[in-house]
């Protein structure tokens, strides 16, 4: 009996070691997912780098991850898993990142379209920063610098500033003969503005001008004045004899 | 005994208790009764170990990098420091100190009571009797109690991550699983299995090579710990260099 269940306690040690050998691998290889997924294929022209077990970001969550890559023909065929209820319309975009500047770490970035229509197969790009490559292009910049005169462009450097000093002084000088013309047009102005500020002064004042400009009474009497002139005229017009029989006039 | 011979005696030793007839239907009870004595009889220790080693690596990695790097990368160095090195290191040096300990005491304290004399006038093999059961054993308990060791570890330091950091165990696992190397954690078990035959080997060895008395025993006892303990750290530096150097 204690034989016996020693032997067991060792069986089951022993298998328990084996089924944590086996269950540690699986966890650390990332093989285990809880996740409900399915397989959508990729075709990128380079992956960059990329890796099994990458995460697939879909609006920015993470939604799934890189299952399998291998080269077909040409591209590179990635199969991701993806969440059971994210569906992908057919106008879908996807493509690689970078998850930083610096690192080497890429992620799958999914923009799902708006089409009616879905699938599980797409041509992805790559649109992670790419350091080696943007290298490549500056040493290509610098190569081009380098075959370059520097004598040629100092030279071209000086004309170009010499002319533009000429441009300069002509201007300055078409500037100046507006100016003298202005100044006079100024000057007879303010003589004008002056002339007429002595003007108004002379109105507004109490001189008789200005009693005369300002007074109500004045002006009413004036208007009698007028309407009745204008009446003595239209009455002598009609009756002259009534004005001229007194009138004794003669020549000789 | 200078290290050249001791060296040559001790390998000696070794290849002479695992080249017998193994005669595995007598053999299997003790092998047996000596799993259950190294593997589940330091099952305990080893999960008391390994908690703290999660626990202690977790604040230790938390408070050197975090801020200057993702939070992620926690896992990532956690996991790697106890597959590689922690899990298997520590493991072995609690056996070591537990059983290779008990085991050169047991069998020197046969070696002076003549009981090793006896079993050869009886025609038993002594090495076959009492060596192979033991390096059988070890080397079978070792690397499974490292594995133990590595699951407990990360468990904690992946529990701790959660409460005290606030990293969720989503992220820690993010960066446990996706930095892994199958290489890492199958380097870390193929020291456990050198560990193994370092720590039962001194054990034996030390044990076997006993002369007088319990004085004698108590200095086999220590000497099998301290071998043990130099041949382990030695052959992490040998196995660490053929794997990832």
């Amino acid at each position: 009996m204690y034989r016996t269940w020693r032997e067991t306690l060792v069986g089951i040690f022993i298998i328990a070691g084996i089924v944590l050998f086996i269950v540690l691998y699986i966890w650390l290889s990332g093989r285990i997912s809880l996740r409900n997924t399915y397989d959508v294929t990729v075709y990128f022209r380079d992956v960059e780098g990329l890796r099994v077990g990458d995460p697939v970001m879909v609006l920015g969550l993470e939604k799934g991850q890189v299952k399998s890559m291998a080269i077909d023909s040409v591209d590179v065929k990635t199969v991701l898993a993806v969440d059971q209820a994210i569906r992908l319309p057919v106008d879908t975009k996807i493509s690689i990142r970078a998850l930083s500047y610096v690192g080497a770490d890429k992620y799958i970035r999914i923009t799902p379209g708006v089409d009616s229509q879905t699938t599980t197969e797409f041509r992805g790009m790559s649109e992670a920063l790419n350091l080696e490559s943007i290298g490549s292009k500056i040493d290509s910049i610098v190569q081009v610098f380098k075959g370059l005169d520097v004598n040629a462009f100092s030279d071209v450097a000086a004309d170009l500033s010499r002319n533009i000093s000429k441009d300069v002084t002509r201007l300055v000088d078409m500037m100046k003969k507006p100016t003298t013309r202005l100044t006079e047009v100024i000057d007879r102005t303010d003589q004008t503005i002056a002339h007429v500020d002595s003007l108004t002064m002379l109105l507004q004042g109490s001189g008789t001008f200005g009693r005369l400009a300002k007074s109500d009474e004045l002006y009413s009497e004036l208007q009698e004045t007028n309407d009745a002139l204008q009446g003595l005229l239209v009455d002598i017009k009609e009756n002259p004899g009534k004005y001229i029989k007194h009138l004794n006039i003669k020549v000789f | 005994m200078n290290l050249f011979s001791f060296i040559g005696d001790f390998s000696t030793f070794l290849v002479r208790s695992i080249i017998v007839p193994w005669k595995f239907k007598t053999t299997k009870w003790r092998i047996l009764q000596q799993i259950y004595s190294i593997g589940i009889g330091s099952l305990p220790i080893i999960v008391v170990i390994a908690v703290f080693t999660g626990l202690v690596s977790t604040v230790q990695t938390s408070y050197q990098i975090i801020g200057s790097v993702p939070r992620y990368i926690i896992g990532t160095t956690i996991g790697r420091m106890v597959m590689i090195e922690l899990g298997p290191i520590l493991t072995a040096l609690m056996v070591s100190g537990r059983c290779a300990s008990s085991m050169a005491a047991e069998i020197g304290t046969m070696r002076v009571t003549e009981q090793i004399d006896a079993l050869e006038t009886m025609a038993i093999d002594p090495y076959r009797f009492l060596n192979l059961p033991r390096i059988i054993a070890t080397f079978i308990s070792v690397p499974i109690l490292t594995i133990i060791a590595e699951l407990v570890a990360l468990g904690s330091g992946a529990f701790y991550a959660n409460h005290f950091l606030n990293i969720p165990f989503g992220v820690f696992n993010y960066g446990l699983t996706h930095f892994f190397y199958a290489r890492d954690f199958f380097g870390g078990l193929i020291k456990a299995l050198f560990f193994a035959i370092v720590i039962a080997a001194a054990g034996c060895y030390f044990g076997f090579k006993v002369k007088g008395g319990a004085k004698e025993v108590g200095r086999a006892a220590t000497y099998a710990v301290v071998t043990s303990s130099i041949g382990i750290l030695l052959f992490d530096f040998m196995v660490a260099l053929v794997i990832f150097g």
